[in-house]
């Protein structure tokens, strides 16, 4: 176990100065601050994105509703395939794969480093929408009285983000065993392009469709959230699970 | 068990597709030698190491590493071995002390052979700058300096000079030298260029086409018979001649034939059958080879030297 610890903890090392890094933690700033702008400059005292809301659960079920859709799994893609490139970058298997430890936890530790740097952006995500909320209640005389729901938001984020494991492990499996960028982006942005589509829909198959799975588990009234939730964490542990064991049997040619 | 070879493989064959990249390699390399695993590009000898390293699955053969089955499963023996395969593979984001760090965290030795390595390659100046920013040879370097931070007892090294300049190529073989004499440590060295490994290797192997062609001490290539080289006047008659009485000949240019794996006592045989049969003999010598010319008649297509 000490020797799993020891891997995770390189992995972590390795993010420095990565653009992985920097994407978790810029992205949801940018939805952050983009919700805040619109909230900022449009008048009225209700929430832009729920109206009849209170305006504070409003800003932050605004904010919910574009990260689930868009913005993490396309992330998960974009960490996905920058993780794996640290790797495929100057053929670095040969050194790792050459180390005497178990194949399994070198490919474990790099889920997990994909699976931290989503939290991370799950808790700037928070974290963010805290101080936004905080200054639109300072400068917006309507949202003064308005309680404040950072439960309710702690609680959609992180069940958007068990409900990604399923996407973050496909996207891991395909970006770890394809060198180029190419597979794991084009998987990333169709299924992107058909969350949108199938989501507002309202079909069924948006509650299996990994892709759409985190925004079905944020969803405030979605009769499906726990078989989103359970489907995303559990279909994420068991494809993680299949693709380490795949990986770890596959030659470095 | 202390008394086997540092590597031994039986039969080892390694095919992809239908082509056999390495094919029936019996490869013996004693312990605290330095051993140069010589061989023209394509010869196999990357294939040879990725075998070693547990990179690829052999088709056929076994691998034994200081007497140890080496398998798929069994990489804790890999605790015994450091490499460097071809370029050296590092973070260009992470400083060097940063890239060896890694390295040391997954192997569980004290931060103290961090430092060490970086002295060894004399990188110490550079090392808190990123990788990025290396040149060529620095990374080299740094490379070796991976392959040397868990003082293994087996250091695999596919084309260490590459990208090294004189000095750090002569400071290089200095250093290898100095791992095997003091520290008993196992050198297999994979080059293409006999130049840079007749000057540091006490035992060498030479592959060709996936096969090994020679396997032994240095001097004991030296010590293979170069051809007899025969001036005559009809040359293919004199060819068809020899190759009756058993001789291999090889037909050159301008009447001149090679005749391989001849003794002294059949050089004057030779002599004799040719001149019985009437054709002018001009000239007969033996060219004395440089350990060049030996590695490339043991490498040319149609020209095998059979000295393994």
């Amino acid at each position: 176990m000490n020797e799993f610890f020891r891997i995770v903890a390189v992995e972590g090392l390795k993010l420095r100065r990565t653009l992985a890094f920097r994407l978790a933690v810029l992205a949801p700033l940018f939805i952050v601050i983009l919700q805040f702008t619109i909230e900022l400059v449009r008048g009225g005292e209700e929430s832009e994105s729920s109206p009849g809301l209170n305006p504070l659960m409003g800003f932050g079920q605004g904010i919910l509703t574009f990260w689930t859709i868009v913005l993490l799994p396309f992330c998960a893609a974009l960490i996905a395939a920058l993780l794996a490139a640290l790797e495929h970058h100057g053929d670095n298997w040969k050194h790792i794969l050459a180390l005497p430890v178990p194949r399994t936890l070198l490919f474990a530790a790099k889920w997990m480093a994909a699976a931290g740097l989503l939290s991370l952006s799950s808790v700037v995500l928070v974290a963010a929408y805290c101080l936004a909320a905080a200054i639109l209640q300072a400068v917006k005389p309507g949202w003064s009285a308005a309680s404040w729901p950072v439960i309710t938001v702690i609680q959609r984020a992180f069940f958007g983000l068990c409900a990604a494991g399923l996407l973050l492990s496909i996207q891991m499996w395909i970006s770890l065993r394809w060198r180029s960028f190419i597979p794991g982006l084009a998987i990333g942005v169709v299924a992107l392009v058909v969350n949108i589509i199938i989501l507002p829909a309202g079909m069924f198959a948006a509650n299996l469709f990994p892709w759409c799975l985190p925004a079905v588990a944020m969803a405030p009234h979605s009769p499906h959230r726990v078989l989103g939730v359970a489907w995303g964490l559990l279909g994420g542990v068991a494809v993680g699970m299949i693709a380490c064991w795949d990986l770890s049997r596959r030659e470095h040619q | 068990m202390t008394n086997s070879p540092a590597i031994e493989t039986r039969e080892l064959t390694r095919r992809f597709g239908s082509r056999a990249a390495v094919h029936s390699l019996a490869l013996n390399v004693p312990q605290g030698c330095i051993y140069g695993f010589l061989g023209p590009n394509g010869a196999g000898k990357t294939t040879t190491i990725r075998l070693l390293l547990g990179l690829l699955r052999p088709n056929e053969g076994n691998i034994f590493l200081y007497g140890e089955p080496f398998t798929w499963e069994r990489r804790d023996l890999l605790r015994d071995l450091g490499a460097l395969v071809e370029t050296p593979s590092l973070y260009p984001h992470l400083t060097g002390r940063e890239n060896l760090d890694l390295t040391r965290r997954i192997l569980g030795v004290p931060r103290a052979r961090v430092e060490e390595s970086l002295e060894l390659t004399g990188l110490c100046a550079d090392a808190g700058r990123v990788v990025r920013t290396y040149s060529l040879g620095m990374r080299q370097r740094l490379g070796l300096a991976l392959a040397w931070l868990g003082k293994p007892r087996l250091l695999i090294l596919d084309e260490p000079a590459n990208g090294l300049d004189p000095a750090g190529t002569r400071e290089l073989r200095g250093w290898l030298r100095q791992l095997a004499k003091e520290h008993q440590v196992t050198v297999f060295l994979s080059s293409h260029l006999l130049s840079e490994v007749e000057q540091i290797a006490d035992h060498i192997g030479v592959i060709n086409r996936g096969q090994l062609v020679f396997q032994g001490e240095i001097c004991n290539l030296r010590r293979c018979q170069p051809p007899l080289i025969v001036w005559v006047d009809r040359p293919r008659e004199a060819a068809h001649l020899l190759n009756a009485g058993g001789w291999r000949v090889v037909e050159d240019s301008n009447h001149l034939l090679l005749v391989h794996d001849v003794s002294e006592t059949e050089a004057a045989e030779v002599n004799r059958a040719l001149v019985m049969r009437g054709i002018h003999v001009y000239e007969l010598c033996r060219q004395e080879d440089t350990l060049e010319d030996l590695f490339l008649r043991l490498v040319t297509p149609g020209d095998a030297g059979g000295v393994a």
